[in-house]
């Protein structure tokens, strides 16, 4: 119904176009719409009290006249300043009092915290925003969801610990906060604890120097739910990893639900101690992938849903198909369309102009990446020296990262293969072409493999 | 139309209307002045569609009437001009400006053309005093949001209740608040939120005559400051204001009382050396001085020690972006600043404590 009445205002202004100068097109009729139609009479919404009374004075005989032509029973126009929120269901955002208005700024830098986090419960860690309703489920992530359900619905008794893991962006945390809030929510007082694993080793840090230890082990141990975010963190702190060996232990055995979540699945995770990773296995591991399409739209509907904001079916198709990556880009995008809709009066873009809007937003340049930056990401990910890639050693821990180095050069900076060599450590070409195509082979094979090259190159382009 | 006045009454005036044409309006009108007589007074009316001023000036009518002038080229003339009285002359579409040694004529455009001057129904109304409104309202744009992607926050919030006049304007990193009080009772409450652009035109006109009143009219789109000789109108954000109200912190765990000229002289050190996040870190242990750390580690570091005058509380280690604090200390009334902490990944507030009604908060820098 509300296509028509657009097309109808667009015919309108077409006819309308023609009979006034462009400069008086622009300024009197940009920004208006027609938000009702009905019984003969049909209202428009113009965007400022100037335009109104130009409209009314003016052009009412030329608005009248253009759209009796198109549908005659048209009889009479009225002219509004009420925001669109009449055309557009009103949203509860729109009305509702609370924090929820300040949803994302695009965050200046990411330490400096906001209003709204203060809404994060002190105790718990836990931030209302994030709720299961709010969660949008699909195929990429209906394992994931599933597991949640039941530990909600049976803390520590099915899935103990829930590990879930996937790529930056793809809502594991808005998962694991969401259980939180659910498990809050219940009538039995379950106490639940969230926090990343930075926290946890901050806390940990300043235990030892305090003296604080047995204070905060008693802490840990009081809870009925821990879920401690990017666990991949406690990579390489051998004391964090101790004590959280221990609390896990004392909360595993008195049947207490951990959630943890990571970037990639426990094998995955370098100098993890071998006991907490076979602890982590021992649980239920559920990954969340790329959001397909479907997904992304949704997830894009209720974003829209929640700001009380309306586009178009098309363009919100369009920008679903084409940012594939992560939720956040979509977000980002969204931000983009929607901030270039106000500033520009257009509210209802078409797929074309979204295209403009967001191509700069698409086109970010690929990250100008060098040797220097695969080594180090390499390096990084596996917890190695830049230094071990380039020398002789033929250890395996070392020969493996090596052969993607090599993998990675060639493929995205497409380098010869005796560059390659010359750079890993004056290496013979043809060993780089083994290790280029050894790779290559095992991706296919091996999920894992093919997981932690997708992670390192994520980080390399970040 | 033929109008003598003052020169400087012109100028005033003409300063005043012309700062809100657009540079590149869509509509070439907008970029002229309306110049019009009406009870034996030239009106003088600019707009750029948002915002739409009209100013009076007094002066000796020779001949009504009604014409255009292109605002900069206008006040140009005018800015120049060493006489004391000033003649505007019009004939069909020019304007023809003289004083006593010079005569310019400018062409002007057909007054029909020029938009129409807002009326609208008014909701409700009252009164303040120009220098309590521009202060209230300098104090709070400084938290203002400058980017548009949120529009309720990009305008100072306006409420009115029982006790006053309050102001409050926030990026959702920091936030301030300022009350006018009012001695009587007032109408019912309501808010509004007013774009920044318009609060800048505001804040101007209301500087040049401080002991005055000006009346504000409203209804949910559109608002109007009536002052003396100027009636600027302007359109409203749409939205809500979040409800700020409960993020004020209360009970704060430290309290501590230190001499603003010192605070500031050392945040203005400090922040040299800040790093690209402006951080700079607060030291506290209980004793008798707050410890300010800013380290940039390109260029070094940076520590000093602030005297404090009257301590209370607990000990804290936060960081804060010294631009924020850098941004209010100026405004505070009198020698001293009040700080206020309430413990990590909560805000501080900054006060004075000889004004009860302004209050500043700011979110802290994650430790």
């Amino acid at each position: 119904m509300l296509l028509e009445d657009k097309n109808l205002w667009q015919a309108a202004l077409g006819e309308i176009e023609l009979a006034i100068s462009k400069a008086n097109f622009i300024t009197w009729f940009r920004g208006t719409r027609l938000i009702r139609k009905g019984n003969g009479s049909v209202t428009i919404h113009v965007p400022n009290t100037f335009a109104k009374e130009w409209l009314e004075k003016k052009y009412h005989k030329f608005i009248i006249r253009a759209l009796r032509n198109l549908s005659q029973e048209i009889k009479e126009v009225e002219y509004t300043l009420n925001p669109v929120e009449a055309a557009i269901a009103a949203s509860p955002a729109q009305t509702s009092k609370t924090f929820k208005q300040f949803t994302e700024l695009p965050k200046i830098e990411d330490d400096q915290l906001e209003i709204k986090d203060i809404i994060v419960d002190k105790e718990t860690g836990l931030n209302p925003k994030y709720t299961l309703e709010n969660f949008i489920v699909g195929a990429s992530n209906e394992l994931a969801y599933a597991a949640a359900l039941s530990v909600i619905k049976n803390p520590g008794a099915t899935y103990n610990p829930l590990f879930i893991y996937g790529g930056v962006g793809l809502g594991k945390t808005h998962l694991l906060q969401a259980v939180g809030n659910a498990l809050v929510a219940r009538p039995e007082r379950i106490k639940v604890k969230y926090l990343s694993s930075e926290k946890f080793t901050n806390d940990v840090i300043g235990a030892i120097q305090n003296q604080g230890m047995e204070k905060l082990n008693d802490q840990y141990r009081r809870i009925d739910v821990l879920i401690i975010d990017d666990i991949q963190f406690l990579a390489g702190k051998e004391r964090t990893q101790e004590v959280f060996f221990h609390t896990f232990n004392a909360l595993y055995e008195r049947n207490k639900q951990i959630i943890l979540s990571s970037d990639r699945a426990p094998r995955a995770i370098p100098t993890l101690e071998e006991r907490l990773r076979s602890r982590f296995e021992g649980g239920m591991i559920a990954d969340i992938g790329y959001p397909d399409f479907e997904t992304r739209l949704g997830i894009l509907k209720a974003k829209l849903k929640e700001r009380g904001v309306a586009i178009n079916q098309e363009v919100q198709e369009y920008v679903a198909s084409v940012i594939q990556r992560n939720i956040r880009e979509l977000e980002g995008a969204l931000n983009r369309l929607l901030a270039s809709c106000r500033i520009s009066g257009n509210a209802n873009p078409s797929v074309q102009e979204a295209k403009v809007i967001l191509e700069h937003f698409l086109a970010v340049p690929k990250k100008m990446i060098s040797v220097k930056h695969v080594l180090k990401s390499v390096a990084d990910f596996y917890d190695l020296n830049e230094r071990d890639l380039m020398n002789r050693s033929r250890r395996k821990e070392v020969v493996k990262p090596r052969q993607i180095c090599m993998y990675l050069i060639r493929e995205e900076l497409s380098g010869s293969y005796p560059f390659i060599g010359e750079r890993l450590g004056g290496r013979d070409h043809t060993t780089v072409i083994h290790g280029y195509e050894k790779i290559q082979r095992e991706m296919e094979r091996d999920e894992t493999l093919a997981e932690e090259i997708r992670l390192i190159k994520e980080r390399l382009y970040l | 139309m033929k109008f003598i006045c003052l020169k400087e009454n012109l100028r005033e005036g003409l300063s005043i209307a012309e700062r809100i044409i657009d540079k590149n309006p869509s509509l070439p009108i907008l970029e002229h002045l309306l110049l019009k007589t009406e009870k034996g007074q030239l009106v003088i009316t600019a707009t750029n569609l948002e915002i739409g001023i009209q100013h009076r000036i007094s002066g000796k009518i020779e001949e009504e009437g009604v014409i255009t002038s292109p605002a900069r080229t206008f006040s140009q003339f005018i800015n120049l001009s060493l006489q004391e009285k000033i003649t505007l002359e019009s004939t069909s579409y020019n304007l023809t400006i003289r004083d006593k040694k010079t005569e310019t004529t400018l062409k002007s455009l057909d007054p029909e053309e020029y938009p129409i001057f807002p009326s609208f129904t008014p909701e409700e109304s009252f009164v303040v005093k120009n220098k309590d409104l521009t202060e209230a309202l300098e104090s709070v744009i400084i938290a203002l949001a400058g980017s548009e992607l949120r529009p309720e926050l990009a305008g100072v919030f306006i409420s009115l209740k029982d006790s006053g006049v309050i102001c409050a304007a926030t990026d959702s990193f920091r936030l301030a608040e300022k009350k006018i009080p009012q001695g009587k009772s007032q109408q019912k409450e309501a808010s509004f939120i007013v774009p920044s652009r318009t609060i800048q035109e505001v804040i101007r006109i209301g500087r040049i005559k401080p002991h005055e009143e000006v009346e504000i009219l409203f209804n949910k789109n559109q608002i109007t400051f009536n002052f003396p000789s100027t009636i600027l109108t302007s359109r409203l954000i749409s939205g809500s204001f979040p409800d700020y109200q409960q993020i004020i912190p209360q009970n704060p765990k430290t309290e501590l009382l230190v001499a603003k000229k010192d605070f500031l002289h050392i945040l203005q050190l400090a922040s040299i050396v800040a790093g690209k996040l402006r951080e700079v870190h607060f030291l506290y242990d209980g004793g008798d001085a707050l410890t300010l750390k800013s380290r940039n580690p390109e260029l070094g570091e940076h520590r000093s020690h602030l005297e404090i005058k009257k301590k209370g509380g607990e000990g804290i280690a936060l960081n804060f972006n010294v631009n924020y604090l850098l941004d209010v200390l100026p405004l505070l009334r009198g020698d001293e600043v009040k700080l206020a902490f309430h413990g990590e990944a909560r805000p501080g507030m900054f006060t004075s404590p000889l004004d009860p009604n302004y209050l500043y908060i700011v979110m802290p820098l994650k430790t």
